[in-house]
């Protein structure tokens, strides 16, 4: 597995892709940074909040090459015909994106020790939103990485990843409509108030209740809950769990 | 013949297995992909059901998101089957960081913590009334608080009676940024405060009722019904007719900054009613609207009380009482006999009549000073009240606040503000009804009726997070170093980088 993470951590600084998803991340982070630094109030928790809305662009840069490069080269064969577990290929490849993460935070924190010597205040909120950004990182990497494993197209791999990661931010937007599509069609079918309330909370509900970013919303305000984390890494587990199937899957694929 | 068969016989040697492998497979792969599902969703929903409140931390600065034990006494000591509706007249916002949101940043997960706490006994929900207007007859079936202009309010409802909660209500302002720069600022945090004395009014219900004289060009009341009922005190509208009388019921009637002078029959009714052991609140300004009105009757009334509102206005000629530098907006010290009752020393005066003493002095009632000015101050009529008048006469010491009681068992009291700051909608709107005016507003509303009941609970308010960078650092130019290094410097080098790598391996 560590082979694999180093070998993909370091490819992202062989190929321009690393590079790209740094400057992008700390333009954007410099412009929030420098917005909130202009008008004199600068908190840190707002700043990754805004931050969190670049997972869309960010993940499918980092993870669209991971297995659909190697699918497209050819290179895939080594995994499957090496004596390695498929899983390790996978975690090593999902560590790597993380750490890559890690480094593009690099920025923030840097940011944050400017705001520490400014005399700011780096609250708990501030810290509360740095772990929930990497375990909404370890979410959308780990979707991302199913939507590399599906395609051998680079493109098609962003594309994929970029949508499933528009319907998880949206989550809550479409349980809404969900909600009001099913309490309209009731209103037809002649149901009462009370009962299309009710559908349309419970509907709404039930689907925005998948939403990653509104589990965690009040990380940035020093709410810590348990339950969001456990949402986030189960997730990725699963995610991660169904891309090592699909590898599976192709390993014994006699097609 | 024979090779047909052969080849048949191959086939079912070879096929056979190879495909009931990969049948095996193909189930082994969705059955553990979907025992994974299941095993996730079933974590979750047991970790954010069973275990959400346990597992969830407040580590912010004084716990502001966290319900404190006065009020989990409170709402554990109310009825099992007891259900207090809180409901935002808006869509819940997603983020409570932008502009439009940051007012509810301290109140919504506060109001989460309420519903985690209660047993059951609070629910809030948001509902937008534009979208569903009829929540709005729903909560407010009689039309008494005008539901559809309060967008962006809470509407506090228990067993059919209902309060109304702004965010602003939620927050104290410092006052020196708003006088400084004109701004909001919020400095500390009232929400708990608000929320749990509103429930505890509506759960415990009104133990007095005012009634709020209407009629003569007065000021709204909508403020000063919500102090009001902060403190058990349930209000209600008296129109000024010509059969005015004052119902029986009444424990306080409030003349909140009339333009015109009250009517003869006015006059007597109130008297009758006074010098039965009745309770009255005056306060009467000096605006451009009524400064021709020397207010007769009223005076009538009051100089039986030694108390006499003047047709003139204070100015404050001490810089260090001004606000803004404004001889008509000005700090005015309590009265020495009322410094226990509250803990501050000075209270905001706006366009103040001075309060005299009556020239016939009636030995039967005592009027003492609440509020005083410096001693520097003048008095007069000015044309245009926002100049600096240019008279010092009679320079001293003037009233602008009397309280007084008439001796014996029943006597009747009155307390006369000569500013609308302590009831009217205009100063409250801006400085909110959590004020120090209000307090001493309901200190002597306590100490005037007697039953008032004393449910009120005390939360200290709470610090709000200050993420203001220090003076010296907030500079133009150190933001401008900031954007060139982290929007130009630090992306050019990782743009120039990626262009390097790119070129270097682009023909491997």
């Amino acid at each position: 597995m560590y082979a694999i993470f180093k070998r993909e951590f370091l490819s992202y600084f062989r190929t321009p892709v690393g590079y790209v998803a740094m400057a992008i991340f700390t333009f954007i982070s410099g412009f929030i940074f420098y917005s909130l630094f202009s008008r004199g109030i600068v908190s840190i928790s707002n700043e990754i909040i805004s931050l969190r809305s670049l997972f869309i662009v960010i993940v499918p840069i980092i993870t669209m090459g991971m297995f659909a490069e190697d699918r497209k080269r050819g290179t895939e064969v080594l995994y499957f015909t090496t004596a390695g577990d498929l899983f390790s290929v996978v975690l090593g490849k999902f560590l790597a994106a993380m750490a890559l993460c890690l480094v593009m935070f690099v920025n923030v924190f840097l940011h944050m020790i400017v705001v520490s010597i400014c005399g700011g205040r780096v609250g708990v909120g501030a810290w509360g939103s740095v772990i929930v950004f990497f375990f909404l990182a370890a979410l959308f990497i780990s979707i991302g990485l199913l939507a590399s494993v599906l395609t051998d197209n680079q493109i098609i791999s962003a594309i994929v990843s970029f949508l499933l990661i528009l319907v998880t931010q949206l989550i809550t937007a479409i349980g809404a409509y969900f909600g009001t599509a099913l309490s309209t069609l009731m209103a037809y079918m002649g149901f009462s108030v009370d009962a299309r309330s009710d559908a349309y909370t419970a509907v709404s509900g039930a689907i925005g209740w998948f939403d990653p970013f509104a589990k965690t919303s009040q990380f940035g305000d020093g709410i810590f809950s348990v339950s969001a984390l456990v949402f986030c890494i189960s997730f990725a587990i699963f995610f991660l769990y169904l891309t090592f199937r699909i590898l599976e899957k192709k390993r014994w694929s006699q097609k | 013949m024979s090779k047909v068969e052969k080849i048949t016989i191959n086939d079912k040697f070879k096929k056979k297995p190879r495909n009931e492998r990969a049948r095996q497979l193909k189930i082994y792969s969705i059955g553990s992909v979907l025992i994974l599902l299941a095993i996730v969703l079933l974590l979750n929903v047991l970790v954010d059901k069973a275990f959400g409140k346990s597992l969830t931390f407040d580590f912010s600065v004084e716990r502001s998101n966290t319900i404190s034990d006065e009020t989990e006494k409170f709402l554990n000591g109310l009825p099992a089957d007891a259900k207090i509706r809180i409901v935002g007249l808006f869509e819940r916002p997603e983020s409570l960081n932008e502009k439009d949101t940051q007012m509810y940043l301290y109140i919504i997960p506060l109001l989460d913590d309420y519903v985690k706490k209660s047993g059951g006994r609070v629910s809030v929900e948001y509902v937008d009334v534009t979208k569903n207007p009829g929540i709005i007859t729903e909560l407010d079936p009689n039309s008494s608080y005008d539901l559809s202009k309060k967008k962006g309010s809470f509407v506090v409802s228990y067993n059919g009676r209902i309060d109304i909660v702004n965010p602003l209500d939620c927050y104290t302002i410092d006052t020196e940024y708003l006088e400084a720069y004109d701004q909001y600022m919020a400095n500390g945090n009232n929400a708990e405060y608000t929320f749990t004395n509103t429930m505890m009014s509506l759960v415990n219900g009104f133990s007095n009722k005012a009634y709020i004289i209407t009629g003569l060009k007065e000021s709204t009341s909508v403020s000063l019904t919500k102090i009001l009922n902060s403190v058990g005190v349930e209000t209600a509208e008296l129109p000024v007719a010509s059969g005015f009388k004052v119902p029986d019921d009444c424990d306080l009637i409030i003349l909140n900054g009339p333009d015109t002078d009250i009517t003869e029959s006015m006059y007597v009714e109130l008297h009758s009613y006074i010098s039965k052991g009745g309770r009255m609140i005056a306060a009467v300004e000096y605006s451009s609207e009524n400064a021709n009105e020397s207010f007769p009757n009223l005076n009538r009334l009051l100089n039986e009380y030694n108390i006499n509102v003047e047709q003139c206005m204070v100015a404050e000629n001490d810089p260090n009482y001004q606000l803004n530098k404004q001889i008509n907006d000005s700090l005015a010290d309590i009265g020495p006999a009322f410094t226990d009752m509250t803990s501050s020393k000075q209270f905001h005066i706006t366009l103040a009549r001075p309060l005299g003493t009556s020239s016939t002095a009636n030995a039967d009632a005592v009027a003492t000073p609440v509020l005083t000015t410096s001693s520097s101050a003048t008095k007069g009529i000015a044309g245009d009240h926002n100049q600096a008048m240019p008279y010092g006469e009679d320079e001293g010491v003037f009233n602008v606040g009397m309280y007084a009681i008439t001796n014996g068992d029943n006597g009747g009291q009155i307390l006369v503000f000569g500013t609308l700051n302590f009831t009217a909608d205009v100063y409250y709107s801006e400085f909110t009804v959590t004020d120090k005016n209000a307090d001493l507003l309901k200190s002597f509303v306590r100490t005037m009726l007697p039953k008032t009941a004393s449910y009120n609970v005390n939360i200290p308010v709470k610090k709000i997070e200050d993420y203001t960078l220090g003076e010296k650092y907030a500079t133009t130019s150190n933001s401008t170093t900031m954007m060139v290094v982290f929007m130009m410097v630090l992306p050019i080098i990782l743009s120039t980088a990626a262009v390097i790598v790119y070129n270097k391996r682009k023909n491997l």
